[in-house]
């Protein structure tokens, strides 16, 4: 999964015209009124931004599709959980009782679990746009314009470069491994372990090999945490990308107030 | 004239101290007037990018490594957003006590951007993965300050392991991992703090003994040989 969308060649979108710092910026602002909101409608309305946008990222449904799957999972999950053991008020429909446990479902417990399914939802498919519009090296530049110091911002790199790296190793070890006929999904959670332990070790020795060659060369050509840098790769802010902060911010600033305002809303179905 | 014999001896020792030092400062000044402003310099530069480089290479390291198997223990969730398998704990502990606070800020950044691939925002992975750091950070210092050894060769070794890196990291973890996803999920506290709570601690514990322990023994010794050794 990290080796496709780190690797993968990105397509070339209307997102590629946009400052990677602001993009960020968008990602960030948009995920956090996702995150708080608790009105329903809210949700329905982000949600549906977020599938714009992935729609706008060109991206395959192959890619696309991971991300969603993962969003009704966790998402209906939760929906799930909240319905049958949430304590929220409201209209109680219907109750029984489970291993000697009163369950009631109530309308407060249903619109709250139907907000978080919403809520992951739209999580899931901003991050998948976050992911698939910017590469690894935008998004080290999105945090170096930031103003993050330079230290921080090639451990990120190296960070990403070494996902895909680390999922590859894995996928050869594990094949190697299933050829002398090593089977981690039979047995019980000790046998499993230990059999994982077959892939783990040479693994861990493999990235601390590939550790070491990477300081060697780090060192072979001098580098100098505190000295200024230049980049091949240079991204302007520019107007658009102002705007693109501004409509984040305002975003979710609209969905703050709004949440104030659904208070007397979720204090008749009992939820508040 | 025993007396004098004593004090003829004291001034004896007296004198060779004194001189003692003199010479080794008169000494050290020699030496650091024959080397150069210059090769000091490179000397120093040459400290420091050494130590950047190590700090960097095994910081992006944990990072990556926990980072993968964050998203492989996540998807094998009992409880939303706590996996019941998770791989990852065992290298968070491990790389703590290897690379020291390189290795847990490694250990919390990786699993912080895997989170934003489940589905956590990055404000609810801030919170969550905390969990994550808390429990690589506490068996550093506690094997930093009380001088432990990571190849767990004495039963001072052992004792630190179980206490630190079993049984305080894991509790406290799962602890604030556990708050963040009730928090911002609003899933219920009698779920959440019991059989999510349950799930996260138990599910570490296992990993910590039957990798966690296995990994220690064996690749260590190797680890200490190499410039990434950074818990001393």
């Amino acid at each position: 999964m990290f080796k496709v969308f780190l690797t993968e060649k990105k397509n070339v979108t209307i997102f590629k015209k946009i400052n990677p710092s602001a993009f960020f910026i968008l990602y960030f602002f948009l995920s956090i009124a996702a995150l708080i909101s608790f009105n329903a409608l809210v949700e329905i309305v982000l949600l549906a931004i977020s599938f714009l946008f992935l729609l706008l990222t060109k991206v395959k449904f192959q890619y696309a599709k991971f991300f969603i799957i993962i969003g009704f999972w966790f998402g209906a999950f939760l929906w799930l959980i909240i319905t049958f053991t949430g304590l929220y008020g409201g209209h109680t429909f219907y109750s029984f009782y489970l291993f000697g446990a009163l369950i009631k479902i109530s309308y407060g417990n249903l619109y709250v679990g139907f907000d978080t399914f919403l809520k992951v939802l739209s999580l899931v498919i901003f991050t998948a746009v976050f992911v698939v519009v910017l590469d690894p090296r935008e998004i080290v530049e999105a945090f170096s314009g930031l103003r993050l110091p330079y230290n921080i911002t090639l451990s990120l790199a190296l960070m990403f470069r070494n996902f895909a790296i680390f999922a590859n190793d894995y996928e050869i070890i594990v094949q190697a491994q299933k050829s002398r006929a090593l089977d981690i999904n039979k047995g019980n959670i000790f046998q499993r372990l230990k059999k994982l332990l077959g892939i783990i070790i040479p693994l861990v020795y493999l990235s601390l090999k590939r550790a070491d060659d990477l300081v060697n060369a780090l060192e072979t050509k001098n580098y100098d945490p505190k000295s200024k840098r230049s980049s091949f790769f240079e991204y302007k802010i520019t107007a658009k990308d102002y705007f693109i902060i501004l409509f984040s911010v305002i975003t979710f600033v609209i969905v703050f107030i709004l949440n104030y305002y659904s208070l007397p809303f979720l204090n008749f179905i009992g939820v508040a | 004239m025993m007396s004098i014999e004593k004090n003829k001896n004291y001034s004896l020792i007296k004198n060779i101290m004194l001189y003692g030092i003199i010479g080794t400062i008169i000494y050290s000044k020699m030496l650091k007037a024959s080397s150069s402003p210059d090769e000091e310099k490179q000397f120093t530069k040459r400290t420091q990018t050494a130590t950047a480089a190590v700090g960097i290479v095994t910081f992006a390291i944990a990072a990556a490594v926990t980072g993968v198997l964050d998203i492989f223990g996540v998807l094998t969730a009992i409880v939303p957003y706590v996996g019941s398998l998770y791989p990852g704990v065992a290298f968070q502990v491990i790389f703590g006590l290897w690379f020291g606070i390189y290795g847990a800020i490694g250990s919390y950044i990786g699993p912080l951007f895997a989170g934003l691939f489940e589905g956590l925002s990055f404000a609810a992975s801030l919170v969550q993965k905390f969990g994550d750091f808390m429990q690589s950070l506490i068996p550093f210092l506690a094997f930093r300050y009380l001088n432990g050894n990571p190849a767990l060769k004495s039963k001072r070794d052992w004792l630190l392991y179980i206490l630190f890196a079993f049984l305080i990291n894991n509790l406290i973890g799962g602890l604030i991992g556990v708050f963040s996803v009730w928090y911002f999920f609003h899933v219920p506290a009698r779920i959440m703090f019991t059989i999510g709570y349950a799930t996260w601690v138990a599910s570490n514990w296992i990993v910590v003994l039957v990798i966690g322990i296995p990994v220690l023994k064996i690749v260590t010794p190797y680890v200490e040989k190499t410039r990434l050794y950074l818990l001393k």
